[in-house]
């Protein structure tokens, strides 16, 4: 079988050497294409004032669809300078965390489309927490410190949420802080695995 | 055989090209290794060195992983690691080395077993990981194995991608370690997945 050109010019495809097929691609990345069929989000957790040194869970993402997967691919932490605290920002986020009251007492906030022309919404709980908010349960899946006064942005994360599934970020200032600023966004593709897998 | 032309599924009566070049067009849409395996087998997970602080200025062994999976390759993703720069100046830089072959240790640790990034998955790394329990001068080994990288980190955070291209075998180990010419709080974490050579 030899695979011919569609349009009739009467090229055929080149099989080489090495057994393979020469292609031409068009190669779109993940993102693009989710935010081009309205299934990519930005979730802008908006600014949150931590005024103390202990934990404080500041956000709850919660995936509520049953066919499809949230796919987290990135996550972008703002870090402003503390008043009396010396060290690192301690970072930590738990895999489906069973209580807490980001979770009993959170307040909603609402994902953008990345395709400003689309109407679709995820189906997803976000809940923001506040200086002091608790979380219970779960798994710790990031534990990691950063400066103050940073811009932290991890790509590529690739965490899956399937139906039921969430997790809690949560900050904790360096000792003696009284005033820190921290701003969070998620960025997140609806996937559905047949199309991946 | 005849020509033949590769023809839309869908109900169009489109039909692929082929160019001068003799080559025939497509049209893919990409994603990386690590999030098609989250998506897929699941065998994607974290490790995490919790904020620790140096006992000295000597070199600490830190955090230790093996692949216990006979069928699968470890493929490291990213290395991430926060430093202070020093509790004392916060303007020194640490060291980070990485050894294979590091044997298991035999004091100052707990057992880490990281859960997958498919939040949906009951599922746990095929792998035997120690981490430091900030009791004495880092997790006790008899050897640190061979040195395998090692870098200067200055003050602050940093995330280095390696894609998959360090890659660790059934029974293999790698353990990483720590040093700075005063006291201070770090962090770490590491990102793998595993897949079956097969696939490769």
């Amino acid at each position: 079988m030899k695979v011919s050109d569609g349009s009739g010019s009467g090229y055929e495809a080149k099989v080489d050497a090495e057994l393979m097929l020469h292609t031409r691609a068009l190669n779109t990345p993940s993102g693009l294409h989710a935010a081009l069929r309205g299934e990519a989000y930005n979730l802008a957790w908006g600014q949150f004032t931590l005024t103390s040194a202990t934990q404080s869970a500041l956000t709850y993402f919660y995936w509520a669809d049953v066919t499809r997967v949230a796919s987290v691919t990135r996550q972008v932490f703002s870090f402003g300078p503390s008043t009396g605290g010396t060290g690192l920002v301690r970072l930590q986020m738990y895999r489906n965390p069973t209580g807490g009251t980001v979770i009993s007492a959170g307040t909603a906030v609402t994902a953008v489309n990345n395709n400003f022309g689309s109407g679709n919404v995820p189906s997803a709980t976000f809940l923001k927490g506040a200086q002091g908010s608790t979380v219970t349960g779960g798994t710790l899946i990031v534990d990691i410190g950063v400066p103050t006064s940073y811009f932290f942005s991890i790509a590529d994360i690739d965490w899956a949420l399937t139906n039921g599934s969430s997790y809690v970020i949560a900050v904790t200032p360096p000792a003696g802080n009284t005033s820190m600023l921290v701003q969070i966004i998620d960025k997140f593709q609806v996937v559905d695995p047949n199309q991946v897998l | 055989m005849s020509d033949q032309r590769i023809k839309d599924g869908t109900g169009t009566s489109s039909l692929a090209r082929v160019d001068a070049d003799h080559r025939l067009w497509t049209s893919a849409v990409t994603k990386d290794t690590l999030g098609y395996v989250a998506l897929s087998t699941g065998y994607s997970f974290t490790w995490v060195a919790q904020q620790m602080t140096l006992p000295g200025t000597s070199e600490y062994m830190i955090l230790r992983i093996k692949n216990t999976d006979s069928v699968r390759n470890m493929f490291m993703y990213r290395f991430m690691y926060g430093w202070n720069g020093g509790s004392t100046n916060h303007n020194r830089a640490s060291e980070v080395a990485m050894y294979l072959g590091t044997p298991a240790p035999t004091a100052n640790y707990v057992t880490q077993t990281a859960p997958s990034t498919n939040f949906g998955r009951t599922l746990f790394a095929p792998a035997e990981a120690q981490v430091w329990d900030s009791v004495g001068n880092g997790m006790t080994v008899v050897s640190n194995g061979q040195r395998a990288l090692h870098s200067y980190f200055e003050q602050g955070h940093k995330d280095i991608i390696l894609g998959g291209s360090l890659i660790i075998p059934f029974g293999y180990s790698v353990g990483f370690t720590v040093k700075a010419p005063e006291v201070g709080m770090f962090s770490m974490l590491i990102s793998a997945w595993f897949e079956e050579a097969v696939r490769q």
